[in-house]
């Protein structure tokens, strides 16, 4: 048997100080008696009474003396040294998930309540108690592994700050039982949070710390943006704001755009009431400048509990300027085209003056009705659209083809109807093998034939159009400036739906060469961090992160959007101060140290009785 | 004393007791004429014996149906109605004069005694008794000499009222051994005592009765003495001695007590019953009429 707190034998030096109390105690009083005779006979009657007597004192006193001893012993914590060896372990789950940035009405955010109850368990620790926390944020993460100091842990806690995403509670528990699976001893699971865990099957016992009370919240629940499919320069906006109250609140919520207050809405709902909100014609920025980013910012006016879900982020989608060299003896309807669209900006020369070296230099070369003749798909460089004339021709030539299926999901003919376009002549296509690393498709065909092929490979792309624009009606239509438009893009390298927006904590997947900037920037006078993380990325705060393609930037915005982390009505229920204030693993159900203090009482008890009963004197 | 004379006797209650009598089982030879029948035969209406004829006999006292009866002559003898020595013996010991310290306006248990003495005293008086007061606590400390007739009543309350007040111990034997020997003329005696003796009251008393001494036994006790209360640690102080004893004195020893002396006063009224002596026991808490009026006469004291 050893000692946890060997220092409470010093107390033993307070012994003589009860001796003294005790005989200072004893003094008698005098009463006069008119004779002895009577007392004096019940003393002689019983001279074994009389040693008894003497032995009561005696007893008295070594009452007193047994009781402070045990009083010390319980303070010394003793403990078996089988105990001592296997040792108690407990891993303690702090919650830091968004909703525990709520303010609870003493002033205190949830996450500070839960940083002083997971402080009040380290300073517990002892020498044969070891603790780890675990910090349960997107991810559970171990924090500090098994120790029993509590340096790391405090220094751990003083460090911690609370997230703005949400995550799964019960990965956290099961990462808490993995890590206590393997430890000898009593185990236990501390989890400090805002409500009580859903029951789950745990092979150590959970102890759930309570911090939180039951609050209102408005929250705002989603933000988007998305351009017009009829009007690619103007976008539309959505905007579903909730009240996750027990009673009717008002806002108003405010729309601003690059700081621009562009609309102010109010708002009354009902308790649980969701509502939907769209905007519409909203400008799309020609390009991201520093003066004009693209943000557009929601935010509920009315204070409440958490003031995270308050605000909301979104970023308008950008186009990017697209250099096209147009190889070509003339085409009026392409020129014109190439002139008129804003997103693109081309060059035209001669089929004579064409060099492979040039390709590099363009986003993408249109050949119109004119093929390189040494033109090799293998061993080519750049992006490539071939109109009529393509290295996929065959020798006959296909009279008047109809249409039949038209890919809607590819880029190249997304939200482009070439339904009843008439073409005179077409080039039979045959749809190739992949070969060299390319791949082909067929958005457009005419029955078995192709009318238009898409090859892919890397960050190399292909078109290959069957006809003659000129030889058709084609340019007579509104599907032939959407197919160029696509097509061009397309082979620039856009993406079909480039990612504006993500959640708080899901995993941004970044394309060869993009990096992002790790801290966000929520305000138009912050100075952006220079993107540096490339592959993946993972953003626990809400704003906006610089995307770096590249030579250009542009922002993705980040929100929490968290039905499950905005409703503060579910906290609650069991207080703190209801449950055990030290809920650390101990060595035994029923530590030696409380039996010894309860015997203590329990004596001190029966000296109280017999006192009073004058048994003892 | 100033209490007797200011609260007990008062006219009326004078005048109840003059209407008692003291109880004397035995008849006393007395010493002057008076209202209680004696063993001498004198000139009274109460006959009392023949005898034969002398010569020299008053002829009136023959009696003439006898002789006509027996041919005999005797003569009528009567009794004669003397008075009756009464003795009070008064403990004046220090544990007479304790007090509890919660009694109040208590009396003393000599105070108590000294009132009984007073009333008794008047009542012999009354009736034409001598009677005569000794205080005693290891020794006869002092003695009233013999009074006869209510006149005599004055100097009895004086008497009292200077009774010494001495810090001796109770010692019954030699008091009465010395109180034998120095009255020669028997009679009633009264004892007012709380008895607390150690050397025990036996003795004292069957000298008493061997002396031909007819024993009225009063014992005066303190509610306190028969059932304390205080508990606890204490340094028990003998008034008589000022031995002490400490003691912690809890509820089962206050119950052991009680037993103890409930026995040593059983014990007592079994030898005063046994032995024909006349036995009362008062505490100073009951009404000093309701002792003299009640008690004492169905103690057979008083009738």
């Amino acid at each position: 048997m050893i000692f946890l707190h060997p220092w409470a034998a010093w107390f033993l030096a307070g012994a003589p100080l009860i001796v003294l109390l005790y005989f200072m105690r004893l003094k008698r009083r005098t009463l006069p008696v008119s004779t002895l005779m009577f007392w004096q006979r019940i003393v002689n009657q019983s001279g074994r009474r009389s040693f008894f007597q003497r032995l009561r004192h005696l007893l008295s006193l070594l009452l007193h003396l047994l009781i402070f001893a045990l009083l010390i012993a319980a303070l010394s914590r003793p403990l078996l040294e089988r105990s001592i060896q296997n040792g108690a372990s407990t891993v303690l789950i702090l919650d830091a998930r968004a909703r525990m940035n709520a303010i609870e009405p003493g002033g205190q955010t949830r996450f500070a309540k839960a940083l002083t109850a997971a402080r009040g368990h380290a300073h517990q620790l002892t020498g044969q108690q070891q603790l780890a926390l675990i910090i349960l944020g997107a991810r559970p993460a171990v924090a500090v592994p098994f120790t029993s100091d509590e340096k790391p842990l405090l220094d751990a806690l003083n460090s911690a700050r609370p997230s703005e995403v949400t995550g799964d509670l019960n990965a956290a528990l099961a990462l808490a039982d993995s890590l206590l699976a393997s430890r000898k001893g009593e185990n236990h699971i501390v989890l400090i949070s805002d409500r009580e865990p859903q029951p789950s099957a745990l092979r150590s016992p959970l102890s759930a710390l309570n911090i939180a009370t039951s609050l209102d919240n408005l929250a705002i629940t989603r933000f988007a943006t998305r351009p017009l499919p009829a009007s690619p320069e103007t976008s539309e906006l959505l905007l579903e704001i909730q009240n996750f109250g027990r009673a009717t609140a008002s806002t108003d919520v405010e729309l601003s755009y690059d700081g621009r207050l562009l609309e102010v809405k109010p708002f009354t709902l009902a308790p649980g009431e969701r509502r939907l909100e769209i905007f519409t014609s909203v400008p799309r920025p020609a390009r991201p400048a520093r003066s004009g980013r693209g943000w557009l910012k929601a935010r509920i006016t009315a204070p409440d509990a958490l003031a995270l879900d308050n605000v909301a982020y979104a970023t308008l989608p950008t186009s990017r300027t697209a250099r096209v060299l147009l190889v070509s003896r003339g085409n009026a309807f392409l020129e014109k085209f190439l002139t008129v669209d804003s997103s693109v900006k081309f060059q035209l020369i001669a089929p004579e003056a064409w060099q492979p070296s040039l390709a590099p230099k363009f986003e993408a070369v249109i050949f119109d009705n004119t093929l390189p003749p040494d033109f090799n798909l293998a061993s080519t460089q750049g992006n490539f659209l071939f109109l009529k004339s393509t290295p996929f021709s065959a020798a006959t030539p296909l009279e008047q083809p109809l249409v039949t299926d038209v890919d809607a999901t590819h880029p190249a003919t997304r939200n482009v109807s070439l339904q009843n376009v008439t073409i005179l002549h077409a080039a039979a296509l045959t749809l190739p093998q992949p070969h060299d690393g390319w791949t082909f498709s067929a958005p457009l065909r005419s029955f078995d034939h192709a009318l238009l092929i898409a090859g892919e490979r890397k960050q190399q792309r292909i078109a290959a159009l069957a006809f003659d624009v000129l030889e058709s009606d084609l340019p007579l239509r509104v599907a032939f400036p959407l197919l160029m438009n696509n097509t061009l893009h397309w082979l620039a390298g856009e993406q079909s739906a480039t990612q504006q927006s993500a959640q708080c904590g899901e995993t941004i997947t970044l394309s060869e060469g993009q990096r992002i900037a790790t801290t966000p920037v929520i305000s138009e006078s912050d100075t952006p961090q220079k993107p540096d993380t490339a592959r993946f990325f993972q953003p626990v705060h809400i704003g906006y992160y610089a995307l770096g393609d590249g030579d250009t930037t542009r922002w993705i915005a980040v929100n929490t959007f968290n039905a499950d982390e905005s409703d503060l009505r579910a906290s609650g229920g069991n207080t703190a101060a209801s449950q055990p204030a030290n809920a650390l693993a101990s060595f035994s159900n029923w530590p030696f140290w409380r039996g010894l203090a309860f015997t203590a009482f329990a004596l001190l008890v029966a000296e109280w009785w017999l006192f009073h009963r004058r048994r003892t004197e | 004393m100033s209490v007797v004379a200011a609260e007990l006797f008062d006219s009326a209650f004078l005048a109840k007791l003059e209407h008692l009598h003291l109880l004397a089982k035995k008849l006393f030879r007395g010493e002057h004429r008076a209202e209680r029948r004696s063993r001498q035969t004198g000139s009274s209406l109460e006959f009392a014996d023949y005898r034969e004829y002398t010569p020299g006999d008053e002829l009136r006292s023959i009696d003439w149906p006898a002789y006509g009866r027996l041919e005999r002559l005797f003569v009528k003898l009567y009794e004669q109605e003397q008075d009756l020595p009464v003795h009070f013996l008064l403990d004046a010991s220090a544990s007479m004069r304790w007090t509890p310290s919660s009694s109040g306006i208590r009396h003393s248990k000599f105070a108590s005694a000294s009132r009984l003495t007073a009333a008794l005293t008047y009542i012999a008086l009354a009736n034409l008794d001598r009677v005569n007061i000794h205080c005693f606590a290891s020794d006869i400390l002092s003695e009233l000499g013999i009074a006869r007739g209510k006149a005599q009543f004055h100097s009895v309350l004086d008497f009292l009222r200077k009774a010494p007040a001495p810090d001796g111990p109770t010692q019954l034997l030699p008091c009465v051994r010395a109180f034998t020997q120095r009255v020669k003329r028997r009679g009633l005696v009264f004892v007012l005592s709380d008895f607390f003796d150690p050397a025990g009251y036996e003795e004292p008393l069957a000298l008493l009765r061997h002396s031909q001494f007819e024993v009225h036994t009063i014992q005066i006790l303190d509610p306190a003495e028969l059932a304390p209360t205080h508990v606890g640690d204490l340094t028990l102080l003998e008034t008589e001695t000022d031995k002490s004893l400490d003691l912690t004195v809890s509820e089962n020893l206050i119950r052991r007590y009680c037993d103890e002396i409930a026995t040593f006063n059983s014990s007592l009224e079994n030898f005063c019953l046994q032995r024909a002596i006349a036995h009362a026991c008062v505490t100073t808490d009951v009404p000093f009429e309701d002792i003299v009026l009640r008690i004492l006469r169905d103690g057979m004291m008083l009738q």
